[in-house]
């Protein structure tokens, strides 16, 4: 008789992408975890609410309730992601009003400070943590709609299904969001940080 | 990187294109690339994928997920619930019988017939719910808001009970942690 994991192991190859869960996540990770840093509170929420996220997935792959093929997967998981990610705000502001104060949350939030949003070769180090510290700064309407736009290429059309927003509110915010950003950085440029 | 000074540029975004300003904007943030995953979190991620799978697979015709009546937020409460689905999961696959065996395929192939058996086979039912302290320890006092609180470490044990199709009873256990914080006198 084989065991549960022998069987769970042969079970997953037949939903898994080409070159296995591995790889796929190596490449579509950093962008999932990403949009998912950017709609929670932490670090450890983040990790949590994509992990979800993807169990969510493959639970409907396998039950064959998933409509569509491999490239309807991402959409899938953006729209997961944020409906957990609001979930997870929501727990979190109930246990936050139950409990007057907790030492354990402010370590947490803390956390976030030590995992940078991107990898820094490319780009020069001041610049990176400025921009991404203007984007965590950024109203979560517009930095939301940017990590789609630039880093997920996403058209406005698909950002606008994904948030449930016109195309036209997609567009905006973005501009909107953008102009924050660069409003922030001539500010650094007036103070000498850059 | 180079950065543009954009300070003096036009602050009008057109309905259409981007401006100049907001598209070097746009550039820079395209130049970044987000942070790679670890390999503790790619092992985590990978592995929630397949225990999923190990649930969904597993022989049972029925295997339920039991959740636990409080579910934790933490880092680890998602894997401690797919955890303990697993465990649930394997667990009733060694006591139901194999998928091809006889007395299934006829169950199946004649569900009217044996409507009792079939309607109970594969079923987990939750047959309690149960918490225990296991540990309380002072670890003294701490400052929140300039005001003196002792903080308690409290260590629950969660428990989940349940019964499958043979009335075996599975007993699943959780471990979770709180820290209370308790006002303390000031003379």
């Amino acid at each position: 008789m084989k065991t549960s994991h022998e069987h769970g192991r042969q079970a997953a190859d037949p939903h898994a992408p080409q070159g296995g869960w591995r790889g796929w996540l190596a490449d579509k990770g950093p962008k999932l975890l990403l949009f998912a840093r950017q709609q929670t509170r932490s670090e450890a929420d983040a990790e949590d609410v994509l992990q979800e996220a993807l169990v969510k997935l493959l639970g409907k792959i396998e039950a064959g309730e998933f409509v569509g093929g491999e490239e309807a997967w991402m959409p899938y998981l953006y729209t997961a992601i944020r409906r957990l990610a609001i979930d997870a705000g929501r727990r979190d502001d109930r246990r936050r009003r139950r409990e007057e104060s907790v030492v354990e949350d402010e370590a947490l939030v803390g956390q976030g400070d030590e995992h940078p949003w991107f990898d820094s070769e490319g780009s020069d180090d001041e610049t990176r943590e400025l921009l991404e510290a203007g984007l965590k700064e950024l109203p979560a309407k517009f930095a939301e709609v940017i990590v789609m736009k630039i880093w997920n290429d996403k058209t406005f059309a698909e950002i606008g299904e994904a948030l449930e927003i016109s195309q036209n509110t997609a567009a905006s915010r973005y501009r909107y969001g953008l102009e924050a950003l660069r409003r922030k950085l001539g500010s650094a440029r007036r103070k000498g940080d850059l | 990187m180079d950065i543009p000074d954009l300070t003096h540029m036009d602050d009008t975004a057109s309905d259409g294109a981007l401006d100049v300003s907001l598209g070097a904007i746009e550039g820079q943030l395209a130049g970044l690339r987000p942070a790679r995953l670890s390999e503790g979190l790619l092992d985590r991620l990978e592995a929630g994928l397949n225990r999923a799978a190990v649930v969904d697979q597993v022989d049972a015709p029925e295997a339920q997920v039991i959740e636990f009546p409080q579910r934790q937020r933490r880092a680890w409460s998602s894997w401690w619930g797919a955890a303990a689905a697993v465990a649930l999961g394997g667990a009733a696959a060694l006591w139901l019988p194999q998928r091809e065996s006889p007395a299934v395929a006829a169950t199946r192939a004649h569900p009217a017939s044996s409507a009792p058996v079939a309607s109970a086979a594969g079923k987990v039912v939750a047959a309690g719910y149960g918490r225990d302290v296991r540990e309380a320890s002072d670890e003294g006092i701490v400052l929140q808001g300039q005001v003196p609180h002792r903080r308690v470490r409290v260590v629950y044990m969660d428990r989940v009970v349940v019964t499958n199709a043979q009335g075996e009873k599975i007993e699943v256990e959780r471990p979770r942690v709180e820290w209370l914080l308790i006002p303390e006198k000031m003379d």
